[in-house]
């Protein structure tokens, strides 16, 4: 059965008449020196790790995001996330040359004759088509994600999530077809070593210098909105970390989540509901009133920015000692905000004990403003920008 | 006497014998891609699969059809107007300009500005932008006066002038 199916695969298809060979499809029409499996091969491997990198921080990011039950986010280190969501942007922002470099170089086997040897040479080109395509995708949409623009027509998260599972697979079939042939380019004693046509334009090693280059000069230029220490260097970074309401950036104003008049009234309560043996409802008065902590906490965000703020508030388990639980439970955190995916946000395991897990009143040693969630704000270590609700009004023990 | 060199490898050289272990990762590979179509169609009011696809193969088909072509016959074009001393450092600046540029391409446009909202896209990108690009082409000015002086190995010979 086995056999009959490899033989099916591998059996020759008919030729194309060889009237068609004709443009690019023509023998020895690609003459550059750089059209070559060494070049293709360290290119193929720097992409590997790129995209293997890029793969795996946004798996944590979904996975502290849309929890599965085996899944828990410690609240410490507290720049955790902010490293590993800054490296997932900068890898990806890497993989811009790294990806045209590499299709490039390889640019002749899309013109390749016959287009399709047999069934099995044709399915592993189609899987090329995939993860061509879903790179490009990934790139593309990732790239103006950062930049805060939406023209595709689906929402960003999901489709960029789940298009990475398609372009991961298509990367392992690649790995499969390819691992002799790379790992042949890359050899010591691969024969491109020693020999390199003469010609007038860049070199193999150049081009590759080249590449390099452009995907440091990209990070540079942008990795200052993610490394405090290289604040400095950010001229191009969608985000400034010292630009916003009370030098901070914000991602959603009062004003496009419609809570505005909601959190400018005067009847407003902090309320701690559910399950505990004394719900409390506080006015912003009382809430003051209370022990206040402070933290030196960054907010970051998944397109790759953040900044440090130094808030000062009620900590989350001083007012479950008032309400009468421990902190051993699980939280809802709900805004005012009247809709929106990120209205209300899950408090759980390590994070709910923290003692920097904050309801943060003042930002910088002022009254929040409004942007950044007065009248009152989650801030916590460890943990994504949306998920630090703002306006909150509720927090029911479950 | 040289030694007799094997030739190098052109991307259609005779390929190596596959990795046995290959089946293993075409289907470790078929079942994730499985897991993204899967997700992409349960979730296809977010993802809209008319438009997802759009993007999808528009992104390769454009690539492979129009921007390689493009950028290649214009490289080719762009450097026979440079003296062959200096062309592979001056593609090189060319090369890292354009990847640059569209690297920051949304943020140039910027489509992404809120009015409610003036810390997104806070920078003024024209200006940086070409404050950046100065930066590259005095590297590769630099790199040129060194090139007067010295015959690195890091270029490669120029003796055709093609």
């Amino acid at each position: 059965m086995v056999r009959r199916a490899l033989a099916l695969l591998t059996r020759p298809l008919p030729q194309p008449p060889r009237l068609l060979r004709q443009g690019p499809l023509r023998p020895g029409r690609f003459k550059s020196r750089l059209h070559n499996e060494r070049v293709a091969s360290f290119l193929g491997l720097a992409l590997g790790i790129t995209f293997s990198v890029c793969f795996v921080t946004g798996l944590i990011s979904h996975a502290i995001q849309h929890p599965p039950s085996w899944f828990l986010w410690p609240s410490r280190p507290v720049n955790l996330y902010r490293a590993t969501q800054g490296l997932h942007v900068m890898t990806g922002l890497a993989s811009v040359p790294l990806l045209l470099a590499k299709l490039w170089t390889v640019y002749p086997k899309l013109w390749e004759w016959p287009p399709a040897r047999n069934l099995a040479h044709a399915i592993e080109r189609a899987s090329l088509f995939v993860l061509v395509g879903g790179a490009m995708f990934q790139i593309v949409t990732g790239l103006a994600n950062i930049a805060y623009w939406y023209p595709f027509g689906f929402f960003f998260t999901t489709a960029h999530y789940w298009t990475a599972w398609i372009t991961i697979g298509a990367m392992v079939v690649h790995i499969g077809t390819r691992a002799t042939v790379a790992r042949r380019g890359l050899s010591r004693t691969s024969p491109d070593l020693a020999a390199e046509p003469a010609g007038s334009g860049l070199s193999r090693r150049g081009f590759l210098t080249t590449v390099g280059v452009a995907s440091g000069v990209i990070v540079a230029s942008i990795i200052g909105e993610s490394a405090p220490a290289l604040r400095d260097l950010n001229l191009l970074g969608p985000r400034r970390a010292d630009v916003g309401p009370q030098s901070l950036p914000v991602n959603k104003s009062a004003a496009a989540a419609r809570v505005t008049d909601r959190a400018r009234d005067p009847a407003y309560r902090l309320q701690v509901a559910g399950a505990v043996p004394h719900p409390l409802s506080l006015t912003l008065a009382e809430l003051a009133a209370m022990p206040q902590a402070g933290a030196g906490l960054p907010i970051t965000c998944v397109e790759g920015w953040s900044a440090d703020g130094h808030w000062s508030g009620v900590r989350v388990r001083d007012l479950l000692a008032r309400a009468g639980v421990g902190t051993d439970v699980r939280l809802r955190i709900e805004s005012l905000q009247p809709g929106g995916l990120y209205r209300t946000s899950m408090l759980e395991g390590s994070h709910v004990g923290d003692p920097l897990t904050l309801l943060a009143l003042r930002l910088g040693g002022r009254v929040l403003h409004v942007d950044h969630g007065y009248p009152c704000r989650l801030i916590a270590p460890n943990r994504p920008g949306v998920l630090q609700t703002k306006w909150v009004h509720r927090v029911v023990v479950l | 006497m040289t030694p007799e060199l094997e030739p190098p490898r052109t991307l259609s050289a005779e390929e190596p014998p596959r990795w046995r272990g290959r089946f293993v990762l075409y289907a470790v590979g078929a079942a994730t891609m499985l897991v993204g179509l899967r997700g992409l169609l349960t979730h296809a009011s977010s993802t809209s699969p008319p438009h997802w696809l759009l993007i999808f193969a528009g992104g390769a088909v454009l690539h492979d059809g129009l921007w390689a072509p493009v950028v290649a016959v214009a490289l080719l074009v762009g450097s026979r107007l440079v003296p062959t001393a200096y062309r592979a450092v001056v593609q090189g600046g060319v090369v890292v300009s354009g990847l640059l540029v569209l690297a920051v391409l949304p943020e140039l446009l910027g489509y992404g500005r809120k009015a409610d909202n003036p810390s997104v896209l806070p920078q003024a990108y024209g200006r940086h932008l070409l404050l950046t690009l100065g930066g590259v082409w005095l590297g590769v000015l630099l790199l040129v006066g060194w090139r007067r002086l010295h015959r690195p190995p890091f270029f490669a010979p120029d003796e055709s002038a093609d």
